[in-house]
């Protein structure tokens, strides 16, 4: 694809912040208007804002975006859509119970001429020859949730096509579809290329960009650290770009574990998201779980501590045998601290502590009666040993910053005897602080032997704190890395499918 | 809220309190300037007698309202147990046997509400309306047109009863509310069961989370409910001394005004029984002012309804020009940094 001649988009040191974090700093991107532009990175490193950016979601803070020439802002959201510009999100952003031809519709007016009525008829004749040209074979009728996700994209992109397109913007399109779905998207990306849509393409599965696109920009922490051309690189220089740094297993000399097995999962199935998992857990040890969003990893923790419904499998605790159900896991001494803890872990319009009782009633109750007394005292001492920094115990948990939130929502298990920690993301939205003191308790534990198993898309805090990784995909694991095998290059091959086992599975 | 209140910590009333207490003090003053007599003691007590079913069923859907659920069908199964109660004393079963059975019929009943609401996943809102006809509809199958009446002298006038004699002496249902209000109190602010219910309503994903098992709790809430109208059915059936089909209409309503007016979230997770206890008291109050001054039942009800959307607005409006300040407070920081 030659010389890269017309720039139709070009964006000069632009720079976001998010509160006090910068998310982006001083971008340069550009994009010609035959190109198939894709951009990586790890998660986090601002992908995402940089095209809610360039869409005109997210304002900048610093920086010129110039599209087609003339710089690009905007007053209301009916520029926005008129613009030629469209995003396409990785989970559909439409109405489920509207049929396709209503969710093409709801920005796009059909009119007769003088009339003021809507042509519902013109609508669905141009809907349909749409849907034709991407190769679509469902129904306009049908109800847009009837549709498979694969689908639902289409119809996103047939409402992108119903307006002049200029740039195309698809942010990770393929996670949740099938091999034969995704070749699908991409000839269809390749023909709006083809006939003069410049793309913009973010993915994670760096076969796929290595497949579709003409160059790549891989940013890290918001800077851009390199464009290249498809054609000169390949899948293990953009994963050292993407990683940028070599800390492959830190400290693993200090990782020691018993070696008694604490928690054993064996063939775990939970339908849609977990298949087939086992493995075993030690005392004293870390063990991580990698891989992609929508890997299935929360889901597996989930099923471990009897949340959700196991169709084949067992989990069982070398002391307190098989474990079916939440109230069985908790009194067998495992907890698990959600990823989403405003939705999952805390009770934000409640005091921190009732947040902090609520899991040792046992503890502080005689007969089902409430002891105040107790309450307060068994509160405190989790308060004082996590340093949450409160006013009062009786404040709600909504004031409290995301850092002691994650506290209140860790040490609310804690007065028990806790053999086997399920966390989730323990450091998201969590302050620098706040984060290597949790990083500190989780190795104080292991030390005193409780057995861990820690989800984490930050790959730092899963490689420096996992004495062993298992990565996910696709609902199943995709391999398994200890000792020095142990390294974000690694992690990232298994989780995006590039190799396919590390050892044992 | 007067400076003594809002300064002396002692004193300090809660804030879903307030509304209540100024409706009450407002009526009471009001319901003063149409008869020196409105705020005698002995006449404020003989009227209770009347507000008690409503009392007791309102203390009940707390526990349920507190849970993000509303039993829309209360007075329908109130009138169901009464139904099953005057159909077996006409068969002859003895009087004691009917109000065992009555009370019975409101647990199954609270129960089948729960188990519709909870085991196929359907809104509450929807479920108990479905059952309030139902229940009321089978009430007519059972009573027909007809009066059951001829209870045993023993057994009526309930509320005529004494349980501490003088003037003003302290009637049985009143006794029994005040008895009730603290078992509530008790359960609702003092026990497990009572937390989480509060924390099921505040957070129904948390608490699973935190191994509450959610469903239980809330079921549990349904046959509360259903069992204390079994209860106030044998009450009415004993202050009226008959039974029709139509008893207790509408008293849901009454029931339900008085825990949101209370300050329980309608949408669960928060509430208090001491407000359900005011605001009672404060329905009451504004009801028997309104008749002493001689205006009619359908502006009483109307008068209600206002007080019950005062009371929930004023609240929302306060809370929406907190939020609006404090989110340009925050844009001012923001613009201050760059």
């Amino acid at each position: 694809m030659g010389g890269f001649t017309i720039n139709v988009l070009e964006c000069k040191s632009v720079s976001k912040w998010y509160g006090d974090a910068a998310v982006l700093k001083s971008v340069d991107f550009d994009l010609a208007q035959n190109e198939i532009h894709a951009i990586v990175g790890e998660n986090g490193a601002g992908k995402s804002t940089l095209v809610k950016i360039i869409s005109g979601l997210v304002p900048v803070d610093v920086g010129t975006i110039k599209f087609e020439g003339s710089d690009r802002t905007f007053s209301n959201i009916r520029e926005i859509q008129n613009s030629g510009v469209a995003l396409i999100h990785q989970e559909p952003r439409l109405f489920p119970d509207l049929s396709v031809l209503e969710n093409v519709c709801v920005d796009y007016q059909v009119r007769d001429g003088k009339s003021k009525r809507f042509n519902w008829k013109k609508a669905e004749g141009e809907t349909k020859e749409l849907l034709a040209q991407l190769g679509c074979s469902f129904s306009v009728h049908s109800p847009v949730k009837a549709l498979s996700v694969a689908d639902q994209q289409m119809v996103d992109m047939v409402s992108a096509l119903r307006k002049k397109l200029k740039l195309l913007i698809v942010d990770e399109p393929t996670a949740s579809l099938t091999p034969s779905e995704v070749a699908r998207l991409f000839e269809t990306i390749r023909k709006l290329n083809a006939s003069g849509v410049a793309i913009i393409f973010i993915g994670h599965r760096l076969e796929e960009v290595l497949q579709l696109s003409d160059r790549i920009t891989v940013l890290k922490d918001g800077e851009v650290v390199a464009v290249k051309k498809t054609s000169e690189t390949t899948e293990d220089e953009l994963i050292r770009l993407m990683v940028g740094r070599n800390i492959s297993a830190s400290s693993t000399d200090s990782k020691t574990s018993s070696g008694q097995t604490s928690l054993k999962v064996s063939n775990l199935e939970s339908p849609g998201y977990v298949a087939d998992v086992s493995f075993e857990v030690n005392r004293g040890e870390i063990l991580g779980i990698g891989g992609l969003v929508g890997a299935g990893r929360s889901e597996l923790l989930e099923t471990i501590f009897g949340l959700r419904k196991r169709s084949a499998g067992e989990v069982i605790s070398t002391k307190h045998g098989s474990i079916k159900k939440v109230k069985r896991a908790i009194s067998s001494g495992i907890a698990l601290v959600p990823e989403d803890r405003a939705h999952n872990g805390l009770f934000l319009n409640r005091s921190i502590n009732e947040n902090l009782v609520i899991t040792n009633l046992k503890l502080t109750s005689r007969g089902g009666k409430r002891n105040f007394g107790k309450e307060r005292e068994i509160g405190q001492e989790l308060i004082e040993k996590f340093r949450v920094k409160l006013s009062s115990a009786t404040q709600l948990v909504r004031e409290l910053s995301g850092g002691n939130q994650q506290k209140v929502s860790l040490a609310k298990w804690l007065k028990q005897e806790i053999e086997i920690l399920l966390i989730d993301e323990p450091s998201r939205g969590v302050d620098v602080g706040s984060k290597s003191e949790i990083h500190q308790f989780l190795n104080n534990s292991a030390k005193d032997g409780m057995s861990i198993i820690m989800v984490s898309s930050d790959m730092r805090e899963l490689i420096e704190l996992s004495h062993r990784i298992i990565v996910m995909r696709n609902g199943r694991i995709a391999g398994e890395l200890s000792g020095s095998e142990i390294s974000e290059e690694a992690v990232l091959r298994l989780a995006s499918g590039l190799a396919t086992a590390g050892k044992g599975h | 809220m007067s400076p003594l209140l809002k300064n002396n910590p002692r004193f300090k009333v809660p804030g879903y309190l307030v509304g209540p207490i100024l409706i009450l003090i407002i009526a009471m003053t009001y319901g003063s300037l149409g008869s020196e007599y409105f705020l005698d003691p002995s006449s404020i007590i003989f009227n209770t007698g009347r507000y008690i079913e409503i009392g007791l069923l309102a203390l009940a859907l707390t526990f349920v309202i507190i849970n993000g659920d509303i039993d829309l069908s209360v007075a329908s199964t109130l009138a169901a147990s009464a139904g099953v109660l005057a159909k077996l004393f006409e068969s002859g079963v003895p009087i004691f046997w009917c109000c065992v059975a009555s009370i019975f019929t409101g647990l199954v009943l609270g129960l089948i509400n729960g188990l519709i609401v909870i085991k196929l996943g359907l809104p509450s809102l929807v479920v108990t309306l479905a059952t309030l006809a139902l229940y009321r509809g089978l009430t007519q199958v059972i009573l027909g047109d007809g009066v059951v009446a001829n209870y045993p002298e023993n057994f009526v006038g309930f509320d005529q009863r004494l349980v501490i004699g003088g003037n003003p002496g302290l009637p049985a249902p009143l006794a029994l509310f005040i008895v009730a209000a603290i078992i509530f109190y008790y359960i609702l602010h003092r026990s497990n069961y009572g937390i989480k219910n509060i924390m099921s309503g505040s957070n129904p994903s948390s608490s699973n989370f935190s191994g509450i098992s959610v469903d239980r709790v809330r079921l549990l809430a349904f046959a509360l409910s259903g069992t204390v109208a079994g209860i106030c059915a044998v009450m009415i059936t004993s202050r009226l001394g008959s039974t029709i089909s139509n008893v207790g209409l509408g008293l849901e309503l009454l029931a339900i005004t008085a825990v949101v007016l209370g300050g329980t979230d309608i949408f669960g997770g928060r509430g208090a029984i001491s407000g359900t206890v005011v605001a009672l008291f404060a329905i009451m109050a504004v009801r028997e002012a309104l008749v002493i001054q001689d205006i009619n039942g359908q502006v009483q009800d109307a008068a209600i309804g206002l007080l019950l959307i005062l009371t929930v607005l004023v609240p929302q409006i306060r809370s929406y020009y907190v939020e609006k300040r404090n989110r340009r407070k925050r844009f001012n920081e923001a613009q201050a940094r760059t």
